[in-house]
């Protein structure tokens, strides 16, 4: 997981960085979100979550802006904007590289 | 503790969190909920039974639980049950299909990271696996024999039931955890517990082994293994006592103790240590340490009477001259009293119950008549 902070990310990390995107976010609000996002396609556990946040936060990612009693409210850093660009742009390659096979 | 709590051993490996997780439901399912651990042991409070799903969750870089951790597990219908033995915050859920984890890489990242960190706590095993070795390791005697023969002398002389405690306690705590780690690992790989899981009782014994040598440790450490006696307060036999206030007692202080040397600790039976020595000098002008009078006393306090006995026969068995021990009828409280006397050397060997002396005299001095003086140095130790 270490190497894919800065190379591919795994689904449930690339939808919580989505959910930064448009506001900052504490954890419960993330876990709405993907499965509002996703359908419910994408469930997010509360030990994968946490793991990713504490992943994210190290890494740079995110950052802690708030503690309000049992809420930690976090935003993204323009490093965090800059995977998650990275990130969709690998995917966006992935897709054409896919669609062209198919003709 | 309530009523409503009980105490149980933890009968699998607590590094198989597997295992472990399977133990606490079916114990839910007997209505015993986990609660806390201490050691091996595990509290749990009675509840209605019900069939829960736990999980452990690898405490990583933290001692208290996390509020949001515990924000994030509750939100998804898990509740926080308390702490397994730092290792782990345990949580619950009715729910039979809820997962903790959903994504397979964040598992690994965090089963990873603890893995490690149980590395570093081998590390620190075997850190105190040489720091006991190393402390005791002079409590090897040398020969099997002599350990056979003079069994109490060589307990008394040197740490050995320390060192062997050690080694065994820590053959039970290293076999713990090596086999604690494979278990980890096989977690790690996705593969269910086997027998090694339930290897949760090497802990409990070599705890149990390791709890004296720690506790006889710290005696030392903390100099409580030595406590000498002044002299003037104790009721000890001097050397001017046998040979008259006239005598004059050498001026080394090396020969001519002040004081009496005192000590033991819980696995190193009480000993006391005394010896005086007449002046070196002599009218021609010389010295010599073995013509000059002394007095030697040796006691030991063993916490059987068994053990006193053994020892009185072993100070018995050493052939210092060529005659053997008489044994005298008790006197003054003694149990035994075994005496060799010669024109100019003597040995008394006297016994009540777990003490036993050891008298060394140089000296005209008859030692048969200070039997009743020595049994009352004995009770007023």
């Amino acid at each position: 997981m270490k190497s894919k902070a800065r190379g591919p990310l795994t689904e449930p990390m690339l939808y919580v960085l989505m959910a930064f995107l448009k506001q900052d976010m504490c954890g419960i609000d993330i876990t709405e979100y993907v499965s509002r996002r996703t359908g419910g396609r994408v469930q997010l556990g509360p030990g994968t979550l946490y793991t990713i946040l504490a992943k994210f936060q190290e890494d740079g990612l995110i950052e802690e802006i708030a503690v309000d009693g049992r809420k930690r409210t976090y935003r993204l850093t323009d490093k965090g904007k800059e995977t998650y660009m990275d990130e969709l742009g690998r995917l966006q390659m992935c897709l054409r590289d896919g669609e062209e096979a198919l003709l | 503790m309530n009523k409503q709590s009980c105490w149980k051993l933890m009968p699998v490996n607590g590094y198989d969190i597997f295992a472990i997780e399977s133990y606490l439901e079916r114990m839910a399912e007997q209505g015993l909920l986990f609660s806390m651990t201490a050691g091996p042991l595990t509290l749990y409070c009675h509840d209605e039974a019900k069939t829960l799903q736990f999980h452990l969750e690898p405490m990583i870089d933290k001692s208290e639980a996390d509020t949001e951790l515990n924000a994030l597990y509750e939100d998804a219908g898990w509740w926080y049950l308390g702490t397994f033995r730092n290792n782990y915050f345990v949580f619950a859920t009715e729910n039979p299909e809820a997962k903790a984890y959903t994504d397979p890489d964040s598992l690994d990242y965090v089963l990873k990271r603890f893995s490690k960190q149980k590395l570093i706590s081998g590390l620190g095993l075997l850190a105190f696996n040489f720091f006991l070795l190393s402390l005791y390791h002079r409590g090897w005697p040398g020969s099997w024999i002599y350990l056979q023969y003079f069994t109490m002398e060589t307990i008394s002389k040197y740490p050995v039931l320390p060192l062997l405690l050690s080694i065994l306690g820590l053959v039970f705590l290293d076999l713990y955890y090596l086999l604690g780690f494979l278990c980890l690992l096989r977690f790690r790989a996705g593969k269910a517990a086997n027998k090694a899981s339930r290897s949760g009782w090497l802990l409990t014994v070599g705890i149990l082994i390791l709890i004296p040598v720690v506790i006889n440790t710290f005696q030392l450490f903390s100099g409580l293994d030595y406590r000498p006696i002044d002299l003037e307060d104790s009721n000890f036999v001097t050397l001017s006592e046998i040979e008259g206030p006239e005598f004059r007692l050498t001026g080394n202080r090396m020969y001519n103790m002040d004081y009496i040397s005192h000590g033991g600790t819980l696995l190193d039976p009480e000993n006391w240590y005394f010896q005086q020595y007449g002046t070196f000098s002599n009218r021609d002008g010389g010295s010599n340490i073995n013509d000059v009078p002394r007095l030697i006393l040796s006691i030991n306090r063993y916490p059987m009477k068994a053990l006193a006995e053994k020892r009185a026969q072993e100070w018995r068995a050493y052939r210092v001259m060529e005659e053997e021990y008489q044994s005298l009828s008790p006197v003054g409280g003694l149990e035994e009293i075994h005496l060799l006397q010669s024109d100019e050397r003597s040995y008394l060997i006297l016994r009540q119950g777990g003490t036993v002396l050891r008298v060394e005299y140089q000296g005209d001095k008859n030692l048969s008549k200070f039997v009743e003086r020595f049994a009352q140095m004995l009770q007023d130790l």
